[in-house]
């Protein structure tokens, strides 16, 4: 028989009951996972204490994944089977991939999505993000011991429609339920606004290691509104990591090195960008795997001489910000700087300069977007009593192709989602009965110009003379910036059916693939989940026993007491133990039923006090 | 905390035009802070994020865009003039109906030229930015004078009934150029030419605003 814990009635609420929200941030570099605890905003620790957990899976030869830190340490072993900052493969396909840098990755020369030879077979970015999207996961389910219901996932805000699916897609292969897709810069002015509650016009800078997002948001009345971004997905961190591993390179006159001190001094580019945010010059001495000797001083002046072209290429998108917004630079009432490369100084100065106004950074940038996003979750699933909305917009105009390979816009650029536009098209030849539709996403005036969404058929239109049947075309972008098209015939009434052929995602025969390998991922996390839970029964138990001991311990013999407290420790001893998963469950459960065996007198000894205390002064 | 509307609300909503969504008169001139202030509440409680596992769900998705348009509408004076005109009963599609007024034939080549002078300055291009803006908001004052002159002559239950315009309802420039001459065409054609004159502006304007961005 159990300990009984003996509670006023409705005092304790009903566990099952919660619904656990939780926020990502799944970043180029680093990515995190937060939830409300106790009605505070927490980023949740794995099992090392880490919050920032690196972005990095390691495909080892045998079965085994490595996620995060010990990815990492991977990187310079085998970088060909440790990858990093997938985040700027999302939605993109081989013929995307950047020449000018060299990966240590073999692609597959394949149209449609990348993927990466590994020696656990190609894995596309979908699959890789998935990965370690499950890990933050099971990070969650450690710290809470339950599943979450369900997540908001963020993105960066200049992320598109393709990039915006496949974030989505490897959230679902994770097993998570998606509750939304949150734009990075406007989770981390959530986190802001609600922490001050001021009311205005903010500017978000964020940049993080792979893209630069800048977003003018105005809050009003419980209503944050996203007035304007605007950013670049090829621009970060990382740029200026290469920018100093090219001025490196170029220094020592090292031009064949291997990949293995490539990825060294790659790494070392990233500790001397970070050493300059608070130094004024920094010594290198090292040397590489391959033996090279890497010897000479950069100060952060030569570093802002080295990088001023990027500088300049990451202010710009500010400029084009306030003027889609319509605003000057004085509307501005708060710049938050979000991102750990938003640590530049370079880049801080410079942003200063523009506004003569101090930057907002007392969240710390690395883990705003993951709070703001994980206070939204909370929203979402209506656990908090906060009645604000966000009202985002979508970042790239949306239009289809027209005669002469030319786009004709839809829906402009900063439309408030979620937005729908209807456009009518007429057949030109008698009798015809299907067209194809054309649709991208971009700025510019040509087809090749712009990023090719999808191409669809409007089939089964009745037939009728050339220009006379009217098909209503409606696009639809939803809350999570993602297209869906419908359509109809005007004159008959008649829907036609609609096939989407995605340019730049997956098949369906490659979803279905991905799916299925899910699945057997999905058992290591049930097993994950079964042993938080073991563990968190565990040491309810203890306590609820040891609490028992100290008030009423002298109810005991000394044996029994002594066999309590054996149990006790030997429960706890395992409860920290480093063994195989199915193994550690079942010696937790083992052991707590001992626990429960041992303190069975104790148990009934607390009932009849309990049962005699609850009669005291009633007469029967 | 606010809470959310009914299936039935929901569709009544999606069937209004952009006045009736914010309760307001069908006139010209808007109140903007009371356009907000219900924008806001009606979003409050119908935005899909109030609707997360509600069976109402992709219902709530088409009915905040339905309102997003509709504030989207009424925050451009253009559109805001086409959706009133529709009102009375007057389709004007800007996409079919391209012919300029003569009016503007002159200003047209003016500007044009203007654009080409000024090349890439930066200077030149601002000042001519503020050229234009100058002139859509004194054309927007003449647009709200020439509804309210209408309003004025016609009381709105008779000329939405569409009989003046019927079978015509598509083409009103031609009915407006067949020279018929009661004070109601009159007004049509005035506001007509000032509506083309307005979606040329701003055709300008954008075309001034791409050429600023290409110069950074």
């Amino acid at each position: 028989m159990a300990l009984l814990q003996i509670a006023e009635p409705g005092s304790l609420s009903e566990p099952h009951k919660r619904n656990i929200a939780i926020g990502i941030d799944l970043g180029t570099t680093n990515s995190l996972v937060a939830t409300i605890k106790n009605a505070t905003p927490t980023v949740l620790q794995n099992q090392d204490d880490e919050q920032l957990i690196p972005s990095v899976v390691y495909y080892a030869p045998d079965e085994t994944k490595l996620i995060g830190s010990p990815a990492l340490k991977m990187q310079v072993v085998d970088p060909a089977n440790t990858i990093v900052s997938i985040k700027r493969f999302m939605g993109r396909s081989f013929g995307d991939v950047d020449p000018t840098i060299s990966y240590p990755y073999s692609f597959a020369k394949t149209e449609g999505i990348i993927e990466i030879a590994t020696n656990h077979g190609y894995k596309n970015p979908i699959q890789v993000s998935a990965d370690i999207l499950r890990e933050l996961k099971n990070i969650a389910i450690e710290n809470l011991g339950e599943e979450p219901t369900g997540a908001v996932i963020t993105v960066p805000a200049y992320f598109n429609d393709a990039q915006r699916n496949a974030t989505k897609l490897a959230a679902q292969l994770a097993g998570l339920h998606v509750l939304r897709l949150l734009a990075e810069p406007t989770a981390a002015a959530i986190a802001y606004g609600l922490d001050t509650k001021n009311e205005g016009t903010f500017l978000v800078y964020d940049l993080g290691g792979g893209t630069l997002d800048v977003s003018i948001l105005q809050l009003s009345n419980g209503v944050f509104k996203v007035l304007a971004v605007s950013g670049d997905t090829h621009l970060g961190g990382d740029d200026f990591d290469h920018c100093i591993l090219d001025y490196i390179k170029d220094k020592l006159g090292l031009n064949k090195i291997s990949d293995k001190d490539n990825a060294f001094l790659l790494n070392l580019a990233k500790f001397i960008k970070e050493s300059l945010s608070d130094k004024q010059s920094i010594t290198v001495n090292e040397i590489t795997p391959g033996n090279q000797i890497i010897n000479f001083i950069l100060t952060s002046d030569e570093f802002y001489t080295i990088s001023a072209q990027l500088v300049q290429k990451a202010i710009r998108p500010i400029k084009k910000a306030l003027h889609d917004a319509k605003l000057d630079i004085n509307a501005i009432d708060e710049i938050i700087m979000v991102g750990g490369s938003s640590r530049l100084l370079n880049i801080r100065s410079q942003i200063t300069a523009i506004f003569n106004k101090p930057l907002l950074t007392n969240i710390d940038p690395d883990k705003v977007v993951a709070i703001g996003a994980a206070i939204q979750a909370n929203v979402l699933v209506g656990n908090s009593k906060d009645d604000y909305l966000l009202l985002d917009v979508t970042p790239l105009s949306l239009g289809i192709e027209t005669m002469g390979n030319l786009v004709e816009k839809i829906i402009p650029r900063n439309s408030t989602i979620p937005v729908s536009r209807a456009q009518d098209f007429t057949t030109y030849k008698d009798g015809q009965t299907a067209m194809t539709i054309h649709v991208l996403q971009g700025e510019r005036e040509m087809v090749k110009d712009c990023r090719s969404l999808a191409k669809f058929s409007l089939k089964d239109i009745p037939p009728m003379a050339a220009g006379a049947a009217r098909i209503r075309v409606t696009f639809q972008i939803d809350a999570d910036g993602l297209l869906s098209v419908s359509a109809q015939e005007q004159t008959t009434g008649i829907s036609n059916s609609i096939e989407i052929k995605p340019s730049f995602g997956l098949n369906d025969e490659q979803i279905a693939k991905m799916i299925k390998s899910s699945i057997s991922n999905a058992k290591i996390d049930m097993q994950k989940r079964q042993l938080s839970e073991a563990i968190i029964d565990a040491e309810a138990l203890i306590n609820t026993t040891i609490n028992s001991l100290s008030c009423n311990g002298d109810l005991l013999e000394e044996e029994e007491k002594n066999k309590i407290n054996q149990s006790i420790a030997e429960l706890q001893t395992q409860l920290t133990a480093n063994i195989e998963l199915t193994q550690k469950i079942h010696i937790i459960k083992k052991l707590s039923a001992n626990l429960n065996e041992a303190t069975t007198n104790l148990a009934t000894i607390l009932m009849d006090m309990a049962v005699k205390q609850g009669l005291i002064g009633k007469n029967i | 905390m606010i809470s959310t509307l009914s299936t039935d609300n929901l569709t009544k909503i999606l069937r209004q035009n952009c006045f009736e969504v914010f309760d307001l008169s069908l006139q010209y001139k808007v109140d903007h802070d009371a356009l907000n202030n219900r924008y806001q509440q009606l979003q409050k409680q119908l935005h899909p994020d109030k609707y997360i596992n509600h069976p109402d769900s992709s219902l709530s998705i088409r009915v905040s865009a339905h309102i997003n348009d509709a504030y989207n509408t009424l925050n451009s004076p253009l559109l805001k003039a086409i959706a009133l005109l529709e009102q009375y009963g007057v389709i004007l599609d800007l996409n079919k109906d391209k012919e300029l007024p003569i009016s503007i034939l002159m200003e047209q080549m003016e500007l044009y030229e203007e654009i080409e002078e000024a090349n890439h300055d930066i200077d030149r291009l601002n000042a001519l930015a503020k050229k234009l803006s100058d002139n859509i908001r004194k054309l927007n004052d003449k647009i709200a004078q020439d509804f309210e002159s209408m309003d004025s002559r016609q009381p709105h239950g008779w000329v939405r009934g569409n009989d003046i315009i019927s079978g015509n309802k598509a083409q009103p420039v031609t009915i407006a150029k067949a020279g018929v001459q009661t004070p109601i065409y009159n007004s049509y054609v005035i506001i007509i030419e000032d509506i083309k004159k307005l979606a040329f502006y701003n055709k300008i304007a954008q075309q001034i605003d791409d050429k600023i961005e290409e110069s950074w």
